[in-house]
């Protein structure tokens, strides 16, 4: 289902034959960290070979692809970064760093789990998002009642997944609503859930969009019941991107507009932007 | 692909709802804990079964306890179990020296009465694992400073 790297240990160090060469850019900050310009990288591979990937400006790990994937560089890994637009590891999307972005001089721990329990531990959520559900609608008669307290459990989980998200993938800030729209779709879903919906239907004013998810990791091994028909399963969801993108002084609106669960051939969800959050000064100081 | 911090933040919500839908009667009397056991029986259960396919055959108690040591402990939490005693009659101490749902809530004494609502859970993965092993058993746990915890399995010979 998901593309199982191989088990290469990260480099700890970047070999000097794809070091780039720095250059001054027009930005006068120049404190130690290095400062890197346009980088034109040079082709590895001989014209037989696959394609090399595209140039990241920051990402570590493709600045030293030959040393760090050598043997296992093939055409899927090509054609993975042809289209991906975050690179494996999660870290740092290709376009949205901005020109002269600083290289992290810690690289974040490594979130990625070992090759073969990367499946278990997504099944660990699943399975526990499950029983969590079967208690809520244990606890709770009414399936109204259940989705609110999965909304509201998810809001609580978004506003502090929003500054583990942040800390980890290092993005910058989002101009508008479209830039959001990719780093939730290609940066945060990859990064927790493994998936990556594709962003579709946007309503002409560019304030409302879909998510489109093929497989849905947490309905894995769920039926919905008849008695249940009216249960929003994955509301936690909708909860998580509200309380996430408030915290970033959006304020959104997400529900569901079809769900595999119900017999639809996808699960899709719709983001509507409200307004922008203001930052409300105490009186006195304004 | 879900990422430990997911986990660790829905584990922490589950508490919480489950503690705030409860009267209050049942908070003192330990329904709770009991609720929170319960969904980490199931998912132990349906946990087992999907990590033990391909894994050859337990020669007995002991091989099972280190399996739940080393790699149910490691594929759920990162890390295996750093100590494992036993009395070789049933029953066993699994400590855990920095278990990571208590981390992130205090490196010492703070919140220590706290503590037994975020062990239930694991409580019942233990159990629920070990009971789709073919093992009947009780897993009680205890802390006495964060976040280093004892978890504490007795078999019951039917």
């Amino acid at each position: 289902k998901s593309f199982v790297f191989c088990g290469l240990p990260r480099p700890l160090f970047v070999s000097p034959n794809v070091f780039f060469p720095l250059r001054q850019s027009g930005l006068s900050d120049s404190s130690g960290v290095a400062q890197l310009g346009r980088i034109k990288r040079p082709r590895l591979h001989s014209n037989s070979g696959p394609p090399a990937p595209p140039s990241c400006r920051v990402c570590p790990y493709l600045r030293s692809e030959r040393s760090f994937y050598g043997d296992f560089w093939s055409e899927r890994t090509a054609a993975l970064f042809r289209e991906a637009v975050v690179c494996p590891e999660g870290l740092i999307p290709f376009s949205a760093a901005p020109l002269g972005a600083r290289l992290p001089l810690a690289l974040p721990p490594c979130s990625r789990p070992l090759p073969g329990s990367q499946r278990e531990s997504s099944e660990l959520f699943t399975l526990t998002y499950g029983a969590l559900v079967t208690q809520l609608c244990k606890d709770y008669e009414n399936d109204e009642d259940v989705n609110k307290q999965l909304d509201k459990m998810g809001y609580n989980i978004g506003v502090r997944l929003i500054e583990d998200f942040l800390a980890r993938s290092n993005v910058g800030r989002c101009h508008d609503f479209r830039e959001t729209a990719d780093v939730i779709a290609k940066v945060a879903f990859k990064m927790y859930l493994g998936i990556t919906p594709s962003i579709t239907n946007w309503s002409p004013a560019g304030d409302e969009f879909s998510l489109i998810l093929e497989n849905n990791p947490l309905v894995d091994f769920v039926e919905l019941p008849d008695n249940h028909s009216s249960l929003i399963y994955s509301n936690l969801l909708c909860g998580v991107l509200r309380g996430a993108l408030e915290m970033v002084q959006m304020a959104v609106d997400v529900k569901f507009v079809q769900d595999t669960l119900k017999g639809d051939g996808v699960t899709e969800i719709r983001m509507r932007f409200i307004k922008r959050i203001e930052d409300n000064l105490p009186a006195g100081e304004e | 692909m879900a990422d430990e911090a997911l986990f660790l933040l829905l584990h922490n919500e589950m508490v919480t709802g489950v503690y705030k839908s409860a009267d209050q009667g049942e908070v003192e009397n330990g329904r709770c804990i009991t609720k929170l056991e319960n969904m980490g029986f199931r998912v132990g259960q349906g946990l087992i079964e999907r990590f033990t396919k391909d894994t050859a055959r337990f020669k007995d108690e002991l091989d099972i306890m280190k399996f739940i040591c080393k790699d149910f402990w490691t594929t759920i939490f990162k890390k295996q179990i750093d100590n494992l005693r036993t009395n070789h009659q049933g029953i066993y101490v699994l400590q855990d020296n920095k278990f990571r749902l208590l981390t992130q809530m205090s490196a010492g004494k703070q919140y220590l009465d706290h503590a037994p609502k975020y062990l239930a859970f694991t409580c019942g993965l233990i159990r629920g694992g070990l009971s789709n092993l073919g093992i009947k058993s009780i897993v009680t746990a205890e802390v006495s400073a964060m976040p280093a915890c004892k978890f504490q399995v007795m078999i019951q010979k039917i």
